[in-house]
């Protein structure tokens, strides 16, 4: 009898303690985000602090004491301030371009950031489509940027209220993969398969009349594209 | 066995008492959330009805002043508060179809002030001051139907507690609908500036008249692919702005494209392949994707995905950082192939007028130079693929809205001329006579001053009948090409 007493006193335990993590985890959204844009040069710049003889660690592209103390000495021995940092100058000494990016980052950034939101906006809506339903929900919501219907930024159209099904659910905070990247790009370069369309809905879940009075331009997969 | 209920009764009423506190704090946390939620709402639509308070006290000065300079001043005013309303009505949770038409009215607005500020830079009269009483009845209505949502707020309404997960008829969107129904009468703006119905809704003017049948789209795609082709399918029309037959075409080298032939003469408008895995486009020309496929595409794509994250990424960017000339020639290669994919379909005369790289793929922009002038407006766009050098992707909307045999493009200025109207702090390297697109209706006959200044490379162009400057580009070079802003 004790030993059922125990059991059940465990069990309590462990009830406690998972519903302690369940409404942690559910009230908690994951914000972990590793960003490693700068990895591949960083691992270029070891590569070749190594090659003439400055560095000894290993290449993993991670800029710790040791790269630091190496680029220091690199920069000592090219008449450089020596700072440890890898500016344009120290950069044009070792070989890379840096110069250009480092002085345009705010623009480049403008860019990348479209494409990273306009990537993960058609990964999580259409990453069981075939790549042109990709690159045609990509270019949907380019077409909404350029009509007047809609609001004018991607971030804006992105995130209009129920606009989207996988922005309310959330799974536009999936992590887009490679093909939604490359649709993502095909449309900011032109590439619209659709020809203007501005709506997009799957006949076999689409709620909502209204809809269906819209002009069809194309199905691709499931998706009915609409003017 | 009495102790023993005891000690469960208690385990028990304690374990309640936890997880009474934990549901209590949770809801509590949730409440907060909800209360941030509302009062960001609730601020989004106090700014949207200042917004509109200022658009019509503006819009009914620029009726009643005749100065020009305060007209201007309004103006200014007036496109600030639009680009705000579009703003905020765009962070309330209220249905988009509900809120087309006042999001248009407001782009459209903005875009009219703005066309009146850039090109009529003087009085409004005339036909622009009736559009303007008009616009100002409009805003009228929509600030009194704003007033009395806001009356509605002021009593306690919550947003947030009437928003029935976006449906059409949740309480929150139907306060709205005053703004979508026949009560109220948007007038028609008519101007050439941005968000106008006449740039929105583009003429074709590059294809011929005469459509072609489906067999004869067949044969155009045969004819391109040529020995290649291991399947081609009809995968049905589009009736977009352009009417086209869309095929789908599997090739010798395991890669599936998505062909576009328009109707009207038979113009190959698009060709697009996934730049990354050519076998990743298995299901690319299936219109009917089944659940396995999907599966199986899901699962390709997670592979992907891990495999950029384990190498292809970095190693890629490795490669462009050590050897810029390979990669360079490269797309050297890319531009000649580029160039005779565009021969053989008879489009003569091409010229690449700019090229980016990325990871394995070079997009390649291509213009015809006819008596060594440069038609910009009728840019094709070329995917090629770096490893294999062959053409993965095909964009030539461009072309078929705007290729025509230009007539008279005779310059009215000499270079010599049109040089002393640019900037001495510009240094001059290159100039050439192009046709240029105007910002947003029509296009004109300029000199394109290619220049450095302080180690940027810029394009000036002038318009080579008025000499006015047209427009000025910046180039920004990045890792993966020339960005042009």
């Amino acid at each position: 009898m004790k030993k059922f007493f125990i059991i059940l006193t465990v069990c309590m335990c462990l009830i406690i303690g998972v519903s302690y993590l369940v409404t942690n985890v559910v009230l908690m959204p994951d914000t972990s985000v590793t960003y490693t844009a700068t990895t591949s040069q960083n691992k270029v710049i070891q590569q070749r602090l190594k090659n003439w003889g400055y560095y000894t660690g290993a290449v993993d592209g991670i800029l710790g004491p040791k790269s630091i103390a190496a680029i220091k000495k690199f920069q000592r021995n090219n008449g450089l301030v020596a700072d440890g940092i890898v500016g344009p100058k120290t950069a044009a000494k070792i070989g890379i371009s840096l110069t250009n990016t480092s002085s345009s980052t705010n623009n480049k950034t403008q860019t990348s950031s479209d494409l990273y939101l306009l990537a993960k906006c058609v990964h999580a809506e259409a990453r069981g489509e075939s790549y042109t339903g990709q690159v045609a929900v990509a270019a949907v919501i380019l077409n909404r940027v350029k009509s007047p219907d809609f609001p004018n930024t991607i971030a804006g159209v992105i995130y209009q209220p129920w606009a989207f099904t996988a922005v309310n659910d959330g799974q536009i905070n999936l992590e887009p993969n490679q093909s939604a990247y490359n649709a993502a790009r095909d449309a900011m370069n032109g590439w619209d398969p659709t020809y203007g369309s501005l709506y997009y809905y799957n006949p076999a879940t689409a709620t909502s009349r209204w809809i269906y009075s819209r002009q069809k331009t194309v199905q691709i997969g499931k998706h009915v594209f609409a003017l | 066995m009495k102790k023993a209920f005891i000690i469960t009764v208690s385990i028990l009423s304690c374990a309640i008492l936890i997880l009474t506190g934990f549901l209590v704090s949770s809801v509590s946390s949730l409440n907060a959330t909800n209360g941030n939620l509302e009062n960001l709402y609730q601020r989004s639509f106090y700014d949207l009805v200042n917004n509109v308070n200022n658009m019509e006290v503006e819009v009914s000065k620029l009726i009643v002043t005749n100065d020009g300079t305060s007209q201007q001043k309004s103006l200014s005013k007036i496109k600030q508060q639009t680009s705000d309303a579009e703003n905020n009505l765009s962070l309330l949770p209220i249905n988009m179809n509900v809120l087309e038409k006042t999001t248009r009215f407001m782009n459209q607005l903005n875009g009219y002030c703005t066309t009146l500020i850039t090109y009529k830079d003087g009085r409004i009269e005339g036909q622009d001051l009736q559009t303007i009483e008009n616009v100002h009845s409009s805003i009228t209505t929509i600030k009194e139907e704003l007033n009395s949502i806001m009356e509605k707020i002021m009593n306690g309404y919550k947003i947030t507690s009437n928003l029935d997960n976006g449906n059409e008829s949740a309480d929150f969107s139907l306060s709205f609908s005053g703004l979508s129904n026949d009560t109220i009468e948007y007038p028609a703006l008519i101007y050439d500036g941005p968000f106008a119905d006449s740039v929105v809704k583009k003429e074709v003017k590059g294809l011929p008249k005469n459509e072609i049948t489906r067999a004869e789209a067949e044969k155009q795609i045969t004819k391109i692919f040529g020995e290649d082709i291991t399947n081609l399918s009809y995968l049905g029309d589009t009736d977009g702005i352009f009417e086209t037959y869309d095929f789908g075409v599997n090739t010798q080298d395991n890669r599936n494209y998505f062909v576009q032939i328009t109707k009207r003469g038979g113009f190959l408008l698009t060709i697009n392949s996934n730049a990354f895995n050519a076998d990743n486009n298995q299901n690319n020309n299936s219109k009917n994707v089944n659940q396995n496929d999907n599966l199986q595409q899901d699962l390709q794509n997670e592979k992907l995905e891990q495999e950029k994250k384990d190498s292809t990424k970095d190693e890629s960017e490795v490669v462009k950082a050590e050897s810029i000339n390979n990669v360079t020639s490269a797309t050297k290669k890319a531009v000649e192939k580029a160039l005779s994919f565009a021969n053989k379909l008879n489009l003569e005369n091409m010229e690449c007028v700019w090229s980016a790289s990325s990871q394995e793929v070079c997009f390649i922009n291509l213009a015809p130079v006819i008596d060594d002038i440069v038609m910009y407006p009728d840019v094709v766009k070329v995917k090629v693929d770096l490893t294999s050098n062959s053409v993965i992707g095909w964009e030539a909307s461009s072309y078929a809205y705007n290729h025509i045999e230009r007539e008279d493009l005779i310059p009215q200025l000499t270079e010599t001329e049109a040089k002393a109207l640019v900037s001495s702090k510009l240094q001059i390297d290159n100039v050439r006579l192009c046709v240029i697109p105007l910002d947003y209706v029509g296009e004109t006959l300029s000199y394109e001053f290619e220049g450095k200044y302080n180690d940027y490379t810029y394009y000036l162009y002038i318009d080579a009948y008025t000499g006015k400057q047209v427009r000025v580009l910046r180039i920004v070079q990045t890792q993966s090409g020339d960005l042009v802003l």
